[in-house]
């Protein structure tokens, strides 16, 4: 029975990291029709500064962290200002794989620019939080920090949606661009904003991914597939699913891995396709 | 008058295809140079360094005092790497030795990083009849087919860590071991072989898995761990993204085993880890002693900007160079098949140690045990010294 509970609570508290890192490419998606293939670069730039700044001052990486929210804010809308924009007013199906070609080439430059400039190898902070213990289990603080973050960014979110002008103004661009032009939305600039706040998001999970494992330069696009699966899995442009799909990757991977370590991503992966079977569009796609 | 025309060019060009090349290699060489392809990014970076470099200051301490002697020539000649970054793919590499293959001027070949790409690169070897030197490859996988054009620096993976297997039978203080292996030929060689060394040594083997080289998520297999109470935890992999991760969530976990052994401790490691990085065994391919190539080695080094310590490989590199200068000086001509057949045959001392290839193709130079001791990895062995300094993380 402890195991069991043991495996869930991993389960949850991997998927929770999972999810973090989803959610800023989901929203992208969700606004913007853009899969940002260079969001993983986004992650990795999050961690390298937090490793190189946490190197220079010792200060606390996730204050580190947060102080660097506002450059990958700056980052990501002057990356949409230059890169996506001059996409924004082709044909749906052109903008799609322009961007996803755009933003490959974007996470190769990135990472060979990184790669050059910072070195190849792995970094990694030297920052733990004492676990919780109760018998045999145990929950660790740093995970269970990612997951009230990802809580806290859901329901800030969802707030921000809901109550502001941009936030309203973003939902109208989702929903309808050309409705929302009408009604005097910039559109192009609410875009930026949701780069900005993607990359912003991106940057805090390569906060935890450098403090709970480490970074290197080419590790982007291998994260960034993973990402994709979990929002898509969750039904793309949904921030609920993109939680949802997480913590679904992370519970069968962690109880899978009990048995069978070789198997674990692979059943994760198979519970992917089996949900797309069912429900092509993702669990809470529309 | 067309038809003698055509059939005299054909005749030249027929000639030109048989003797060329002959004429081509019987011209007096500038220098030696060596093709080989290194892991300069991808997921082996973080051992592989910057062997590149150490490479090219090998050889400027061997040009530096007049480079290598070719009986042949009756002088001595420079010596010059080519390296291509193959980011850690056989596909890359074996592309590139095919490139290379096509450049006459190059002598030998020098093996990439890893069994699972030098396997990619000894076939092209093979195929155009180029002597390679294997340096970091001593998989089984490697030597189970015959192939003339390729020798090996090191000992069979399975014997890698059988060093380590004295230090707990003397000490004494654990009986229980655990294994995890990253999934690549080497690893699993290793593990398998330790496995077995213990077993016959009278120790058991409480839990033994193998993973996926992009695992992240450790944590059932640390439930699992900690279940089966190990006294000692080893890890053995290739990609130091997979070792941080392990021990990282080790410490998440709370998990104190009697002992860590981990099989490629380097800088980063150590670095990422801070102190609880601290007396983690593992081993480097480095004994310490006071012959020259102690002194050159060294030397190498720290022209290359790093110690031995912080990239437990550097010692199978100069190995594996110093055996081709050897093999070069005593062959005495850069004839292919001659040298061929010298890497083969020829005994000497390299850092002190026994030089040789076994009749399969293996090298003879095995790991020695260090400890990470005050930040840095010091050597222990041999087994009196290891007795008197080696720690128990928990005792």
């Amino acid at each position: 029975m402890e195991i069991a509970v043991q495996l869930v609570i991993a389960g949850i508290l991997q998927g929770g990291v999972y999810a973090l890192a989803a959610f800023g490419l989901s929203l992208i998606f969700g606004v913007s029709d853009v899969l940002n293939l260079a969001h993983g670069e986004f992650l990795m730039l999050g961690g390298l500064f937090t490793f190189l700044l946490f190197s220079a001052t010792g200060l606390n990486p996730f204050l580190i962290g947060l102080m660097m929210v506002p450059f990958a804010f700056c980052l990501g809308y002057i990356f949409d200002r230059l890169l996506m924009r001059p996409l924004a007013g082709k044909k749906e199906h052109i903008r799609l794989m322009s961007s996803i070609l755009v933003t490959l080439g974007a996470a190769l430059f990135i990472e060979d620019v990184t790669s050059f400039l910072a070195g190849a190898e792995e970094k990694g902070v030297d920052y733990t939080l004492p676990s919780f213990f109760w018998g045999d289990i145990f929950i660790s603080y740093l995970r269970l920090l990612a997951v009230v973050m990802i809580a806290a960014l859901t329901v800030g979110i969802h707030y921000y949606l809901k109550k502001t002008y941009t936030g309203r103004a973003l939902r109208a661009t989702t929903q309808n661009i050309r409705g929302a032009m009408l009604v005097g939305v910039d559109t192009h600039r609410i875009r930026s904003v949701t780069f900005g706040i993607g990359s912003g998001l991106a940057s805090i999970a390569g906060v935890f991914y450098v403090v709970l494992l480490s970074i290197s330069p080419d590790m982007g696009l291998g994260v960034t597939i993973k990402y994709l699966c979990i929002i898509v899995l969750g039904g793309l442009g949904s921030l609920i699913g993109s939680l949802v799909g997480g913590l679904i990757l992370g519970l069968t991977e962690s109880v899978v891995s009990y048995y069978t370590p070789h198997w674990g991503q692979t059943a994760a992966f198979l519970i992917l396709v089996l949900i797309l079977l069912i429900r092509p569009k993702g669990l809470f796609g529309k | 008058m067309n038809k003698k025309l055509i059939g005299f060019c054909l005749v030249f060009l027929m000639a030109v295809a048989i003797i060329g090349p002959d004429m081509v290699r019987a011209e007096e060489p500038k220098e030696i140079k060596i093709g080989a392809t290194i892991a300069l990014s991808g997921r082996f970076k973080g051992i592989v360094g910057t062997f590149d470099k150490l490479g090219d200051e090998w050889a400027g301490l061997v040009n530096e005092r007049g480079g290598i002697y070719v009986k042949e020539y009756g002088k001595k000649l420079p010596i010059r790497f080519e390296v291509y970054d193959d980011a850690s793919k056989p596909e890359n590499a074996r592309k590139f030795y095919e490139k290379m293959a096509t450049d006459s001027s190059i002598a030998f070949f020098m093996g990439p990083f890893s069994s699972f790409i030098s396997n990619a690169a000894i076939t092209v070897a093979g195929k155009h009849q180029i002597p390679m030197q294997m340096v970091c490859g001593n998989d089984e996988v490697l030597f189970e087919k015959p192939n003339y054009w390729r020798v090996g620096s090191l000992v069979p993976a399975a014997e890698e860590w059988e060093r380590l297997v004295p230090i707990y039978k003397k000490k004494g203080g654990v009986k229980t071991f655990a294994t995890l292996a990253m999934d690549t030929l080497h690893n699993k060689g290793v593990i398998k072989g330790f496995e077995a060394d213990l077993k016959k040594n009278g120790f058991e083997v409480v839990y033994s898995a193998i993973a996926p080289p992009p695992t992240k998520n450790f944590a059932p297999m640390i439930t699992k761990l900690r279940k089966a109470k190990p006294d000692v935890v080893c890890i053995e992999a290739l990609s130091l993204a997979f070792t941080i991760g392990f021990l990282k969530q080790m410490r998440e976990a709370g998990f104190k085993p009697k002992e860590i052994i981990v099989g490629h401790v380097t800088k980063h490691v150590i670095d990422t880890l801070g102190p609880f990085a601290e007396n983690i065994t593992g081993l480097a391919y480095y004994i310490e002693g006071d012959t020259q190539d102690h002194k050159d080695f060294l030397e190498v080094t720290r022209r290359a900007g790093f110690t031995w310590g912080e990239f437990m490989e550097s010692g199978i590199r100069y190995w594996a160079y110093t055996r081709i200068k050897q093999t070069i000086e005593t062959a005495g001509t850069l004839d292919r098949k001659k040298i061929m057949d010298t890497m083969w045959n020829m005994k000497s001392k390299i850092m002190g140690l026994d030089n040789y290839v076994t009749k399969e193709g293996y090298g003879a130079l095995g790991s020695y045990p260090c400890q990470v001791q005050g930040g840095k990895f010091v050597s222990i062995w041999p087994l009196e010294k290891a007795l008197k300094m080696h720690k128990y993380r928990n005792p």
